[in-house]
């Protein structure tokens, strides 16, 4: 049975982004995770960076703050709550994986996404 | 960008909603390994079968079931030309699904894609991808791409392209043009890159769309060259949301054309609408 049955968004500001990012790692993420532009405007460079996965049950809880049973071991409650101070999040159903429903979130966040472009070609 | 070359239209272009007739069975002895016994470069890819994949890029994790990540995508060809999901940003790595029964890899329009974990240039080429386009910014987010170090020389990208229908696009730098046909969101697509005639032609569900002239192999700057990216476009900044059934790249020799209709009737059996 899987276990990975959510889609989860998450938005962190550029300033915040090495902070989220290191705490990601003691919870399995790679080193360079929110990679996608965001804006106000559309336009880069990027004020705020998304990533968009799929989650578990509980790895939803620890983002909403109502599960902290995934952390590991040494990690305090107390850092990871400081890490949630920092995002910006939606949470829907499997089936809502794929673009428009991180464009949904990304919008009630006020932000689009942005495009480098010397990328855009 | 799009260059000057001509382009002959040799199919009527089709609508979408248009039915094709269905494709006879595939030999029951076919396999996409058939093509690799000439020392072929690329690889093949069977994206029904998730034991053909691993959770995790590294090769661990085991096979991914339904809602898992696919960081590594298993070449069963001779080749190992596998392709990875992204070194550093594991969120980018596309998802398992099993729609309607049928397995298949989704690229979640965000951010996901797989990379060849080698190169792959030939001045013959032919790509055969069974897919199916959910969502399109319909600017240039591509099913797949053909890249040299991300640069725009010697690259090309087949892009879901432009409203209100679906249109296939070969956006190309040095190589000819395949202007934006109408066609379906969901098929059986392939690409043909033949140094002989200096021609590119674009395929759909069996169906040839379009052939363009032009094509000068055995430059760096137009041949074929370099990584082999799903999901985005050269420049990995725009992601297409699709779902992938199967997929075959092969370099070093141009397919006949019985083997054209058989693989291509192999990827059709893996299509997930």
């Amino acid at each position: 049975m899987a276990n990975r049955m959510n889609t989860l968004v998450l938005i962190v500001s550029s300033a915040n982004r090495p902070l989220v990012r290191q705490f990601g790692g003691l919870l399995g993420f790679f080193p360079q995770t929110y990679t996608v532009g965001l804006s106000s405007d559309g336009s880069w460079p990027p004020t705020h960076w998304g990533l968009n996965t799929t989650a578990s049950d509980a790895f939803v809880g620890l983002v909403q703050g109502t599960d902290y049973s995934i952390l590991p071991g040494g990690v305090p409650k107390a850092q990871a709550q400081a890490i949630r101070s920092l995002l910006l999040y939606g949470v829907g159903t499997i089936d809502d994986y794929g673009s428009v429903f991180f464009d949904q979130v990304v919008k009630s966040h006020g932000l689009q996404r942005a495009y480098n472009p010397e990328n855009d070609i | 960008m799009l260059v000057g070359l001509s382009t002959a239209l040799t199919a009527p272009r089709r609508g979408v909603g248009s039915v094709s007739p269905p494709p006879p069975p595939p030999p029951a002895s076919f396999s996409p390994d058939d093509l690799f016994n000439g020392g072929e470069v690329g690889g093949w890819f069977d994206a029904s079968d998730f034991s053909t994949m691993t959770v995790n890029r590294d090769g661990t994790g085991g096979a991914p079931t339904d809602t898992d990540p696919v960081g590594r995508l298993i070449d069963q060809g001779p080749n190992g030309f596998n392709f990875l999901g992204d070194a550093g940003d594991n969120t980018k790595h596309p998802t398992a699904r099993t729609i309607n029964g049928r397995n298949c890899i989704l690229f979640d329009g965000v951010n996901d894609q797989l990379n060849s974990a080698a190169t792959v240039t030939n001045d013959d080429m032919t790509i055969i991808i069974a897919a199916t386009v959910l969502v399109s910014d319909n600017q240039r987010d591509s099913i797949f791409s053909h890249t040299s170090g991300g640069s725009a020389a010697g690259s090309y990208q087949f892009e879901a392209d432009t409203a209100p229908d679906f249109l296939g696009e070969l956006n190309t730098s040095g190589l000819p043009s395949l202007p934006p046909q109408p066609s379906s969101i969901s098929g059986v697509f392939t690409l043909q890159f033949d140094s002989a005639a200096q021609t590119v032609s674009l395929r759909d569900d069996g169906t040839l769309i379009e052939t363009a002239t032009g094509y000068a192999p055995g430059s760096s700057s137009t041949a074929p060259n370099g990584t082999f990216i799903l999901g985005t476009n050269r420049g990995q900044a725009r992601f297409l949301e699709y779902r992938m059934g199967a997929l075959i790249v092969l370099g070093g020799r141009m397919l006949t054309s019985e083997e054209i209709t058989d693989a291509e009737t192999w990827a059709t059996a893996r299509l997930v609408t």
